[in-house]
């Protein structure tokens, strides 16, 4: 209760309000633009964020930016058929056809009702979560920790891709090797892998490594695919018109909204499976449930359908928060980048946020249930006017994300370096991403790389256990990574048996033909 | 693509390599650390060894792990994403999803290597090229002048030709920033040229 009330104080100062409605607006703005989601809209506002300077205010800020990227998506997904993200992908099978069918207003209406409520719904449910959570996480000792984020790591891997584990953990890796460069970690007492390199001595810069990983990657998409992230619709947005819906609509939408806030949230705190995966199964699941005759609406522009990849993405995106806040490991791409933004503001992310800087940790959830007010009555009814603003042509688009970039990269340490890092590391995730390599991983190892070192060298130095003895003198240690295994293993397996009943069916499939 | 050389497999050979090369400098490193600091549980190079070595396991499996073709392998991941949207129990009449996923996944992916020849490669070293220059003359050049030059030809570069736009984008897009750098977020950065700071005294 106090802490909310410090979370309170923290998110409503003029300076925290004004910045919470700013980056909601900054944030549904681009997250708008066809392929541009809250990760680059996130990446491209954190050098913003660090010059604001006060780490809870700035976080207030970027949370805004999320969901009003995340609402922007569902923008796009509904008007022109154009999802900016995955996780709205859903949101577009049934939220277009309403709009196709003359109801964008009312689609509208749904998905912002819809997203309200599965934000909020998810922010209480952070609310009562991250406090118990927190005092479990206070007993972890250097043993837990590290088990913790291997944990984590494998999550992610393991629901990254099907069957394809192997590659997510590889891209893991890959984020650590690069985090291992310069003196990162306590223990690395001397430069590591410089070559003699001064510049590289601190490492690479968080920063640096997020624009190269998610905007410069995105903006290269661009350029290469003329045709990315346009839309197949007929070319016209949406007169949008009638926003209300009626009391029978609402009743529909009631008990899917209470399913899937709930279902969402769930799915969110779950490492490595974020609001893509909520939304999709949100969606799949109402569809099932429904009776025959609404079943049917499906894909034609279903209410049911709208509703529930809306609230299950929102409840998802404010799920992903709690590994995040309790434990300082991201779960997801977004909320992995929003740990970079925390570290660069100086703030150690893990169990002791919530005692240390409970403004930090109490405002970054105060501030969801302010954004999703926000959005919901200062955003909405601006959406007419700003979806004009969406045909902002690719020439001036691409330009404009690199300039941002560089600049934001630049602003780090004012060393063409950092640049020319980030253009390294831009060319080398487009060239991963063509291969359909996961580049979240990247980010997650890079983060956790250097405080698993130092979690590593203090279990090891610990003067209880002999070399790597704490993993069996530890019971809760070795559970921990008995998960992890399971989870790395699963998958494979699971894949493999999934493949052999794949194709098991397509050659029944082929003999019925 | 041949059915053996996958892009996972190039990218898998490709990570060995730098994973050996990793490997080789962080069993170096020792070489650097003083003797007092040899004996101890937890060494600078304690971690990079064992990142090393699990890179190095990691991308062999990378390689080795079984795969049906370049083609096979694309409808097993559509298949894979499709299953992750069933939930519990779907059954009938799940075409519909199906088909809606196939399109949204077309529309959202990535270029592959199949479709390399149709991108536009020639515009997107233009523009690294472009990238890498603003980088290197960016303190030189000064912040306005530069920005201005990158936002003028990356526009030229990708095709546009609305000069009166391109222009004005061009110089209000910088002075704008530069502003909000210097103003709001209270860090430097020198706007015009070395040479013309320096006549200014500044």
């Amino acid at each position: 209760m106090e802490g909310i009330l410090t979370g309170l104080s923290a998110a409503f100062t003029f300076q925290a309000i004004a910045l919470v409605v700013l980056g909601c607006l900054i944030g549904s703005f681009i997250g708008m633009v066809p392929g541009l989601g809250p990760m680059q809209v996130i990446a491209i506002m954190i050098p913003v964020a660090v010059g604001i300077g006060d780490p809870s205010i700035a976080m207030i800020m970027l949370a805004g930016v999320y969901y009003g990227a995340v609402f922007g998506g569902s923008t796009s997904s509904i008007l022109i058929n154009a999802p900016g993200v995955a996780s709205t992908v859903a949101t577009s099978f049934d939220g277009y056809p309403m709009a196709r069918k003359g109801l964008a207003g009312k689609a509208l209406t749904i998905a912002a009702l819809s997203s309200f409520a599965g934000g909020t719904v998810g922010a209480i449910l952070l609310t009562l979560a991250a406090k118990p959570l927190a005092d479990v996480a206070l007993l972890f000792q250097s043993p837990e920790y590290l088990a913790v984020m291997i944990v984590g790591m494998t999550a992610v891997a393991a629901f990254g891709e099907r069957g394809r584990a192997y590659k997510a953990v590889l891209m893991v890796i890959f984020g650590m090797i690069l985090a291992s460069i310069g003196e990162g970690s306590q223990f690395a007492n001397r430069p590591r892998f410089t070559f003699g390199y001064v510049p590289l001595q601190d490492g690479i810069s968080s920063i640096t490594l997020i624009m190269g990983l998610f905007a410069v990657p995105e903006a290269f998409f661009l350029i290469l695919d003329p045709k990315r992230g346009q839309y197949k619709g007929d070319g016209q947005s949406k007169e949008i018109n009638n926003m209300r819906i009626n009391g029978k609509e609402a009743k529909e939408m009631a008990p899917v909204i209470g399913r899937q806030s709930i279902l969402g949230f769930l799915i969110g705190v779950m490492p490595g499976a974020g609001a893509t995966i909520a939304s999709l199964m949100g969606y799949a699941m109402e569809r099932n449930i429904a009776p025959k005759e609404k079943r049917d609406e499906f894909g034609k522009g279903s209410l049911r359908g709208l509703t529930a990849p809306e609230t299950a993405n929102n409840a998802a995106s404010t799920g992903s928060f709690v590994p995040m806040l309790t434990l300082g490991i991201p779960g997801s791409g977004t909320t992995a980048i929003l740990l970079v933004a925390l570290i660069s503001l100086g703030v150690q992310p893990g169990p002791a946020l919530i005692n240390d800087n409970p403004d930090i940790f109490w405002g970054i959830i105060i501030s969801m249930y302010f954004g999703n007010v926000v959005l919901l009555i200062l955003n909405y009814p601006l959406i007419p006017y700003i979806a004009k603003l969406l045909a902002v042509p690719r020439t001036f688009l691409i330009p404009f994300v690199l300039f941002f970039s560089m600049v934001g990269a630049y602003l780090v340490s004012q060393n063409p370096t950092e640049l020319y890092t980030m253009i390294v590391l831009g060319v080398v995730t487009t060239l991963l991403r063509l291969a359909k390599f996961p580049i979240a991983p990247i980010v997650i190892g890079f983060i956790l790389g250097i405080r698993m070192e130092d979690n590593l060298g203090r279990a090891l130095t610990d003067p209880d256990y002999t070399g790597f003895s704490f993993i069996w003198q530890r019971p809760m240690t070795l559970v921990f990574l008995l998960i992890a295994a399971a989870m790395l293993l699963y998958p494979m397996i699971e894949g493999r048996l999934a493949r052999r009943e794949r194709k098991k069916a397509r050659d029944s499939q082929v003999t019925q033909d | 693509m041949s059915r053996f050389l996958t892009a996972d497999r190039i990218v898998g050979v490709i990570l060995l390599i730098l994973c050996c090369l990793f490997t080789y400098f962080a069993f170096d490193l020792a070489k650097t650390i003083p003797p007092f600091f040899k004996n101890q549980p937890m060494r600078v190079d304690t971690l990079p060894r064992i990142l090393g070595v699990a890179g190095i396991i990691a991308s062999v499996v990378t390689i080795i792990a079984p795969t049906t073709g370049a083609k096979a392998r694309a409808d097993a991941v559509k298949n894979a994403d499709a299953d992750a949207s069933k939930g519990e129990g779907a059954s009938e009449g799940e075409e519909l999803t199906q088909a809606q996923l196939k399109e949204n996944q077309e529309r959202m992916a990535d270029l592959s290597f199949a479709n390399f020849g149709q991108a536009k490669w020639g515009q997107l070293v233009a523009m690294i090229a472009l990238m890498i220059v603003y980088s290197t003359y960016l303190r030189a050049g000064g912040f306005i002048p530069s920005t201005f030059f990158l936002l003028l030809l990356g526009s030229i570069i990708l095709g546009e030709r609305r000069w009166i736009a391109m222009v004005i984008v061009s110089l209000v897009a910088p002075l704008a920033i530069w502003l909000l750098v210097t103003y709001v977020l209270d860090r430097t950065i020198p706007p015009l040229p070395k040479a013309i700071m320096n006549m200014l005294g500044g």
